[in-house]
Parts: structure tokens; C-alpha cells; sequence
């Protein structure tokens, strides 16, 4: 089976939430038409997905399948890669939607210990939205999906990874 | 076409003015299993790559991708060569996207 692509992925979520029709997902996604029917007619080959009553939704029946093949840890590394590389190459060309620090610091184990204080708080900040917006109503203002990226990792064990991994 | 009629053809096309006897020098393969080969017998990995190199030394034309690729499959391991070729798959289906979508733009446009 094809592995999904970020585009097909995104699609895949809306369709999740409640079925869609063709001109729903047009109004929700900034995309060509052309480019919107041929990700439908992947998920569709692929079984994902099928129309029905000219709406497209989730394939209930054969979900344990497709779900085993979409979210196994060699296709969502490569979903990562290519939302990573999307967002590297944002954040360089310096779009407003995009931003991305890479910090090398020397940390103690106390200092580290803080610093991942901080993505616990980022996480209950997430978690604490999401669940404001399932009790009350849509906020007035615009909601925009945004992704997040953060961690760390030993410089040292980082730059001789490559060598574990080719030996 | 396959990848023997594929070379057969680049090589016929690009060395149009040699003979039979100077393409037997230049590539190292007897005249009558060249002539054979011309005429669709199936050759030997040995002959391909013969008649690939000499192709490859006439034109330089051997792009760096399929220089890194092949150096690839014969450094790596299997797993790997698997990942860099899923990688390379996914840049394909994004242009596959691109392109299939522009068609049906320009069918919907030419109706």
C-alpha cells in the first residue's frame, strides 16, 4: 500500500471529523480543484475513504487495514520528514506562517530538567485548548490548524546517529 | 520498451557512423553476439554494462542521481535503499499530483 502523503493526510482528518462534500472541502482547503480530486481519488484507491451520496467519508469497514498501514512507524516518519522539510523551507523563505528555531546550547541536568518543564506546560496549554474548544462554541476569531514541533537531543548523540545507523 | 532496447537504441543513435567492426573494437564484444544483440537477442549483465560504459565515456552523460543511486544499492544495506527509495517515491507522487490535476484543468478548459 502507498503511504499518504501530508496533503492526503490533512484531507483524511477533515474527512474524519464529519463527511464532506467536494465543495465543502474546497471551501475549507486553499487548494486546486484538480489537485483536491486526485488526493479524493487516491484515498479512495487506497480504500481509505468512499463516496457516498456525493459526500466523501471514511471506509468504516475496512478501517483496521488501512489504519494499520497509514500509521506504522516507517510512513510516519516519512509524513514527519516531509511536514519538517515544508516547514524548514517556510521559515526560510521568511513566510509569516512560519517559524523555527534551532538552538545549540551546553545545558546541566538540572537546566534540562527546567527546559522540559516548559514543553510539559506547551503540551498542557495545547491540551487545555483543545478541550476549551469541544465545550464551548467556535471562537469569533478565525481558527487556523498550526503544527508544532519541539524536543531535544544530545548534540553529540545526534551527529554520530548516522554512524550507528550505517554501521 | 525495456532497458536492454532502451540502451540498444541510445547506443545505435549515438555511434550511427561506426561500423560493425569498430563498435566490436570499441566495446569489447564479439561482432557476431553484437550483431545478435542488435538484431534483439537478450545480452548478458557483462554486456550491458560493456555497452553502457562506452555510452557513458562517448556522452558523459551518467546524471549524478543515477551515480549516487547506484552507489547506493551497492553500499547499503537493503532497509536502507528501501527508505531512500520510498523518499523519492513520495517527491514523485507529489509531481504526479501536480501534473494529473493541471490535465484535468486543461480538459475542463478544452470542454
Amino acid at each position: 500500500m502507498k503511504t499518504l502523503l501530508t496533503i492526503e493526510r490533512h484531507i483524511l482528518e477533515l474527512i474524519e471529523k464529519k463527511p464532506q462534500s467536494l465543495s465543502e472541502l474546497r471551501k475549507k482547503l486553499d487548494i486546486n480543484i484538480g489537485v483536491l480530486n486526485e488526493v479524493l481519488f487516491s484515498l479512495i484507491s487506497m480504500r481509505v475513504i468512499t463516496k457516498n451520496n456525493s459526500r466523501y467519508e471514511v471506509n468504516k469497514q475496512e478501517r483496521k487495514f488501512w489504519l494499520k498501514n497509514i500509521n506504522n512507524e516507517e510512513t510516519m516518519k516519512a509524513e514527519f520528514n516531509e511536514l519538517f522539510e515544508s516547514l524548514l523551507n517556510e521559515a526560510i523563505a521568511k513566510r509569516k506562517s512560519a517559524s523555527l528555531k534551532l538552538k545549540k546550547v551546553e545545558l546541566t541536568a538540572t537546566e534540562l530538567w527546567h527546559l522540559e518543564e516548559k514543553y510539559k506546560e506547551i503540551e498542557k496549554f495545547i491540551e487545555l485548548t483543545q478541550a476549551q474548544r469541544k465545550i464551548k462554541n467556535k471562537p469569533s476569531e478565525k481558527l487556523e490548524q498550526h503544527v508544532l514541533i519541539f524536543g531535544n537531543g544530545n548534540y553529540q548523540e545526534l551527529v554520530t546517529e548516522p554512524i550507528r545507523r550505517y554501521s | 520498451m525495456t532497458m536492454q532496447e532502451n540502451l540498444i537504441k541510445e547506443f545505435r543513435d549515438t555511434f550511427t557512423r561506426m561500423t560493425l567492426n569498430e563498435l566490436t573494437n570499441l566495446c569489447d564484444i564479439e561482432r557476431t553476439r553484437l550483431f545478435r544483440i542488435f538484431n534483439g537477442y537478450e545480452m548478458k549483465i557483462s554486456e550491458y554494462e560493456k555497452i553502457k560504459a562506452c555510452l557513458t565515456t562517448e556522452l558523459g552523460n551518467e546524471s549524478s542521481l543515477e551515480r549516487v543511486a547506484s552507489d547506493c544499492v551497492n553500499s547499503f544495506k537493503e532497509r536502507e535503499c528501501l527508505k531512500i527509495s520510498d523518499q523519492l517515491r513520495r517527491k514523485m507522487r507529489w509531481l504526479e499530483l501536480i501534473h494529473s490535476s493541471r490535465k484535468i484543468s486543461e480538459i475542463n478548459r478544452a470542454a
